[in-house]
């Protein structure tokens, strides 16, 4: 699943071996671009469980169908919520298309479904939106997002054990700096070149928020992050997306699926 | 022949049934009260008080769906129990085709506030406050061949609005008799919707040939033609929005809409400014609404505002309001509605003015 690239980045175990090899010449920006070009599932269907824990102590439950199909110049993904009653039935339509070789993407096309209303909405994409939150999750549009390797600059820190793995340690610097984010570090596996843990630090150089990553599965030869953690470290909410039922290349999503038709007549099950 | 109908309904279910896989149960109990401003003087009062129970059945399998929404409502003022069926409908997929029998909500257009081509659904105005959508007895066949769809509707069964009491009251006082439009095959409605969702934005047509929903003066329902058109355009932060709407039958013959709408994380920001032509009276009349609606404290609480002022008369409607979610099922809604006059003191909205109240509303979902 493309928004989930971030958080499974992994690699071919071939190209896992050799980089090892060359580990000590690798620069950070080459062990990014490596975990980014591993291959990934043309589609996919996952369910998630959105735990969402406030700074109050209070917990709240989401749970959502997803799905997508990577059609080599955009990503179609369509995610519908089947709980709680009040949210159940809303879907999102989103199209995301690739990075040219210029740098230059072509903005999202995204629908929104409201059940209530009877109505799907057009809604307008843009830089400021991808830094909302993800289903109102510590998590940012973002985040589940795939960040373009163009964005950012990086700096090999060193080696750091995160989740009990030996880890790649890696600063990414944002280089216009407009993010609300603009500086992560980012600890890769060694030996599969997967995320373990990202930091987030605001403007101001603060840690703002942590992500973990664990119950990692490979599904059909690809990689699935299947818990992935979110703490915000200067409110104190975290949260937590659960994945099951995940299903790789499966073939049984019809094109039929990501269409705005589909999302009004609620056949995305 | 409604009898008919339903048994056809039924029989598809029946058939939805059989090929189901999953079942879903759901529901919702609700309470809400109106309390009534006052002119100065004179006491409060509630003029509303309802207990109004939902519940939900949606069975479905891989090409099917049966959804059934339906419930009761207690108006403890009058100590009224009114039942109610929604929607009921069953749905079969077949490649690039769905179709939809039963009783069916839908929705046209894309204005937020004011809509010049919705006319696929009557409304139940008896609360003009809040009026909401009412569904319609169809057959609703689609044909999906993305980026682009279309929707067919045969309507044999002809729904009105609901209207006020007050209104009712009036028909009655001059005895007016309302009589719907005799059930039979020349006098069912068709309908249709043809969109195309593109990069550029999402382009909408539509046809309606059916009846007015709200009758005239002699209680008569008039027929109703109507030929539209809407758009949605993203342009960068925002999307752009229009609609217009010929209705040859109409002294006002056309009717467009044209807004703005602006998400940004938890604010939703919209604009929208409405006109009528008169071919009689020769003069466009309009209206400006805009609407706000932000999110906070973590998603718990969604405070909303709103308003609709007509241009000539400067007369109008405002709202605000509030709701809590205490929990995933419980949420809490207070608000308030005041219409104004105008600078004349003859504008529609202000002749509305025992509408202007305060509004409670607690809800449980399960």
């Amino acid at each position: 699943m493309k928004k989930l690239r971030l958080l499974t980045v992994s690699i071919l175990v071939a190209l896992s071996a050799l980089a090892g090899l060359y580990a000590q010449e690798l620069t950070g920006e080459e062990i990014i671009r490596l975990a980014h070009e591993i291959p990934e599932p043309d589609s996919s269907s996952v369910k998630a469980k959105l735990l969402i824990h406030s700074k109050k102590g209070t917990e709240k439950t989401r749970e959502v169908i997803m799905k997508s199909k990577n059609y080599g110049d955009v990503t179609k993904e369509v995610i519908v919520f089947t709980s709680p009653k009040d949210v159940s039935g809303v879907g999102y339509l989103m199209f995301n298309y690739e990075e040219q070789e210029d740098g230059s993407k072509k903005d999202s096309e995204n629908w929104l479904y409201m059940p209530a209303l009877k109505k799907v909405k057009r809604i307008a994409s843009s830089g400021t939106e991808a830094e909302g939150n993800f289903m109102g999750t510590d998590f940012t549009y973002e985040d589940m997002g795939d960040r373009s390797i163009s964005k950012d600059t990086y700096t090999l820190l060193g080696e750091e054990y995160a989740g009990g793995v030996k880890c790649w340690k890696i600063k990414c610097v944002s280089i216009e700096h407009t993010e609300s984010d603009p500086e992560r570090v980012v600890y890769i596996g060694q030996d599969d070149y997967l995320l373990y843990r990202c930091e987030f630090y605001d403007r101001h150089g603060a840690l703002h928020r942590v992500l973990e990553c664990s119950e990692i599965e490979y599904i059909d030869s690809y990689p699935c992050t299947k818990v992935m953690k979110m703490q915000n470290v200067q409110s104190g909410s975290w949260s937590m997306i659960t994945m099951s039922d995940v299903q790789y290349n499966t073939g049984a999503i019809d094109d039929s699926v990501f269409t705005v038709s589909a999302l009004e007549q609620g056949r995305i099950r | 022949m409604k009898k008919t109908a339903l048994l056809s309904v039924l029989l598809f279910a029946v058939l939805s049934l059989s090929f189901a896989a999953e079942v879903c149960f759901s529901g919702e109990t609700s309470f809400s009260g109106v309390l009534s401003v006052p002119p100065a003087g004179d006491p409060w009062k509630f003029t509303s008080a309802t207990v109004k129970q939902t519940l939900e059945l949606d069975v479905y399998g891989e090409n099917t769906d049966l959804y059934v929404n339906g419930g009761a409502e207690y108006e403890a003022l009058g100590s009224e129990v009114t039942a109610f069926l929604s929607e009921a409908y069953a749905d079969y997929f077949t490649g690039r085709f769905a179709f939809r029998l039963g009783r069916q909500k839908a929705s046209w257009g894309t204005s937020e506030i004011m809509s010049a081509v919705n006319v696929i659904t009557p409304s139940d105005l008896s609360d003009p406050v809040e009026s909401s959508p009412l569904a319609i007895d169809a057959l609703k066949l689609s044909y999906d061949a993305f980026p682009y769809s279309f929707d067919f509707y045969f309507i044999p069964f002809f729904t009105p609005s609901t209207l006020p009491q007050s209104v009712l009251d009036m028909y009655s006082y001059y005895g007016i008799e309302i009589t719907k439009p005799e059930t039979k095959l020349e006098n069912s409605e068709a309908a249709f919707k043809g969109s195309a969702y593109t990069s550029a934005g999402d382009f909408s047509l539509y046809g309606y040939w059916g009846w007015e929903d709200i009758p005239n003066m002699a209680g008569e329902y008039e027929r109703l033609v109507m030929v539209g058109a809407s758009a949605a355009v993203p342009v960068g932060e925002v999307t752009l929005k229009g609609e217009a709407g010929w209705y040859p039958e109409r002294d006002e013959v056309i009717s467009a809409s044209a807004g703005v709408e602006w998400i940004k994380n938890d604010l939703t920001l919209t604009g929208e400014l409405y006109g009528v032509w008169n071919r009689e009276d020769k003069e466009i009349t309009g209206q400006a609404g805009a609407a706000v609606n932000y999110s906070l404290l973590e998603g718990d609480l969604e405070i909303s505002a709103g308003g609709i002022l007509e241009l000539k008369e400067l007369d109008g409607a405002v709202t605000a309001g509030a709701t809590y979610s205490f929990t995933d099922e419980l949420k809490a809604t207070a608000s308030a509605v005041f219409m104004f006059e105008g600078v004349n003191g003859t504008g529609t909205y202000g002749a509305y003015k025992e509408l202007d109240s305060l509004r409670f509303k607690a809800v449980y979902s399960f």
